[in-house]
């Protein structure tokens, strides 16, 4: 809970387009964020995720489209009139400053009274365990501390939406880890509303109440880390969740006489009756099989309750022991099937496998327009 | 061994620079000392008694009191507002405003043009203006110096991260606070080598004040150093100590921010 009362809004936008000169950076950009929760804004490098928490930050303005917090509408305000904080990826602390002036720089700029700034800087530093640390300067900061400067700073205006800009890429791997479940603690303990950008997936998945993944300046799924994991929407998506990445195999879809046949070049995957009616249109047509690396095991290595299942074969062409998983690259012929199974595993490599599939976790996508059919 | 012969080599040429201009400077203060027999005689010998007759007299003769504040004002003021007017310009370009580049150009091209190709010219416009004195001349001390003083400056601002800016513009501050607060502090060596590189500038300039300055209450102090030679004969002993007098405050100027100076000429060297 925030010291005082808390003002956590929802966020709107409304087909939000940005064009940087000829280049398109948002192509109508449609995301409701509900009060006090954690959105993650996700996809690779240049797909507009920066873009746009810049837009509702209010460091750019959209082309198009209306950015709107709570009723009210903030597109052409500019940040300081929106009551927002950001937490930038170089962290952006004042080197010029000490901890605690760096903390208290946007309370003096709201001119708050002297004895509710030293309360609030207190209270945020103790909040990120950074109260020792007051008198310092930045250069005598490491990354890790100067990343906790950056989030006290923004916490310490209670603002009514919290934006994290890529905050824990500087970061080395171990702290990085402790952040994200310190960030996400604190964002709960806080119940600000948070919009966090991250190409990282692990991020995403381990922070986000609901996960924007984006692409090419579009939005292509919105969904809980769950949703987006077991339920994507789009070859995209599916590709982008995911290590390794999910397998993705061409097929022609068969009527058989007790369920439809998955044609590969290489191998035959029979599913059972019920998903006739769900295939019926693509029957003879060709698309897309998706199967994740972690839903195909190895004989001897597959769960009791699998109950929907088929096999497939292949030669073992490369092998890589990751201790607590083994990922296996399996040759079925002309194509390279990857499957990650337990670490105690190990195969030889030229060795015939026969891998068992989870036919419950796989995933049909139309060749044309890449969207999930199953 | 290579890297010692390195050093050695080093050290005798920075030996070699460091006499040839200490031993002008050694030679100045030494003969100010001396009466005019003893300069002509031998001026590298030390003086019989060291004497401030010199001195008394050049301050006297010379009205260096008034040469030195006119110094000052002159010094000062086109230094406030070079770096005022420099810093204002220089934070548009660095941030890109419209016409940034044609801008940078034109200042390389103003930057390049010998001043006295201007000299006469301005003569003839500011005596018509009646500013053939004190404040025609900072006018002109001021346009002369911005454009390498803009220049300067902007290579200081564009090494600030635009981030820096943003996180204080998320934070409630205006355009004014983020300069004042933020820019101004951070990029305080930049600042400051403008401002002592101007003050300098306008402490030993000498063509301009001696074409613009005929008022002698207005005459800055080398003007007034220079007004000590005679056609015929020159008191050697009180210019060597005017010249003196009229380098002590530099040298105090330079020793106190010597640190800055030095950060602000590597401008952008270092991290934020």
């Amino acid at each position: 809970m925030f010291m005082g009362d808390t003002y956590m809004v929802d966020v709107h936008l409304r087909g939000v387009v940005k064009r940087f000169g000829k280049t398109i950076a948002l192509r109508g950009i449609d995301l409701d964020i509900n009060d006090g929760e954690f959105v993650v804004l996700l996809g690779p490098s240049g797909c507009g995720k920066t873009t746009t928490l810049r837009i509702i930050a209010g460091l750019e303005k959209p082309t198009k489209g209306k950015v709107i917090f709570g009723n009210r509408e903030v597109t052409y305000l500019p940040p300081r009139e929106r009551n927002i904080s950001m937490v930038f990826q170089s962290y952006a602390v004042w080197p010029h400053m000490t901890v605690y002036d760096n903390i208290a720089f946007p309370l003096k700029i709201k001119k708050v009274p002297k004895e509710e700034i030293d309360k609030r800087v207190k209270w945020a530093a103790e909040l990120l365990q950074i109260s020792e640390l007051l008198n310092r300067y930045p250069h005598q900061l490491s990354g890790g501390q100067r990343q906790r400067v950056a989030v006290a700073r923004a916490i310490v205006v209670e603002p009514q939406v919290l934006l994290m800009d890529e905050p824990l890429s500087n970061l080395d791997a171990l702290l990085r880890v402790k952040m994200r479940s310190e960030i996400k603690k604190l964002q709960r303990r806080i119940k600000v509303t948070t919009i966090y950008v991250t190409h990282d997936q692990v991020e995403a998945m381990t922070m986000g109440d609901r996960i924007a993944v984006m692409s090419a300046g579009k939005i292509m799924q919105v969904g809980t880390p769950w949703e987006i994991y077991n339920k994507p929407a789009n070859v995209f998506v599916a590709g982008f969740i995911g290590s390794p990445q999910m397998n993705f195999i061409d097929v022609t879809i068969e009527e058989a006489q007790d369920g439809i046949n998955l044609i590969s070049s290489d191998f035959t995957i029979k599913l059972p009756q019920e998903y006739i009616s769900l295939l019926k249109d693509y029957v003879g047509k060709t698309m897309i099989l998706g199967i994740r690396p972690e839903h195909m095991y190895p004989i001897g290595y597959v769960p009791a309750s699998l109950q929907k299942k088929d096999k497939i074969k292949g030669i073992v062409d490369f092998v890589e022991a990751l201790g607590s998983d083994t990922i296996i690259h399996l040759n079925t012929g002309s194509k390279i099937i990857v499957v990650k199974t337990s670490g105690t595993y190990r195969p030889k490599i030229g060795e015939e496998l026969e891998i068992v599939i989870d036919l419950d976790k796989i995933h049909l996508f139309d060749k044309n327009t890449e969207k999930a059919i199953i | 061994m290579k890297g010692k012969g390195n050093v050695i080599i080093s050290w005798i040429i920075l030996i070699t620079f460091a006499f040839s201009a200490l031993f002008p400077v050694y030679l100045l203060i030494l003969n100010s000392f001396k009466t005019r027999s003893e300069i002509f005689s031998d001026p590298f010998r030390f003086p019989k008694d060291f004497s401030f007759s010199n001195y008394i007299k050049a301050w006297g003769y010379a009205d260096l009191g008034c040469g030195l504040l006119n110094s000052f004002i002159l010094g000062s003021l086109s230094a406030v507002f070079t770096t005022l007017i420099a810093g204002i310009a220089a934070y548009a370009l660095a941030r890109r405003a419209r016409g940034s580049s044609y801008t940078i150009t034109f200042l390389m091209f103003c930057n390049t043009l010998p001043f006295f190709i201007v000299l006469i010219p301005l003569y003839v416009w500011f005596y018509r203006l009646g500013l053939t004195n004190l404040i025609g001349v900072i006018i002109i001390s001021v346009g002369t110096g911005l454009p390498f003083s803009i220049l300067l400056l902007r290579s200081f601002l564009l090494a600030i991260p635009k981030e820096i800016e943003e996180a204080a513009l998320i934070d409630g501050a205006n355009k004014w606070q983020i300069f004042w607060r933020i820019i101004l502090p951070l990029a305080r060596s930049g600042f400051l080598t403008v401002g002592l590189l101007t003050f300098l500038g306008g402490w030993n300039s000498f063509t301009l004040p001696l074409t613009f300055l005929t008022n002698p209450d207005q005459q800055t102090a080398i003007i007034k150093i220079y007004n000590l030679t005679g056609q015929y004969t020159s008191p050697w002993g009180q210019i060597f100590a005017a010249i003196v007098i009229v380098s002590l405050p530099t040298i105090v100027l330079f020793l106190a921010f010597q640190r800055y100076f030095i950060q602000g000429l590597i401008g952008g060297a270092f991290k934020y």
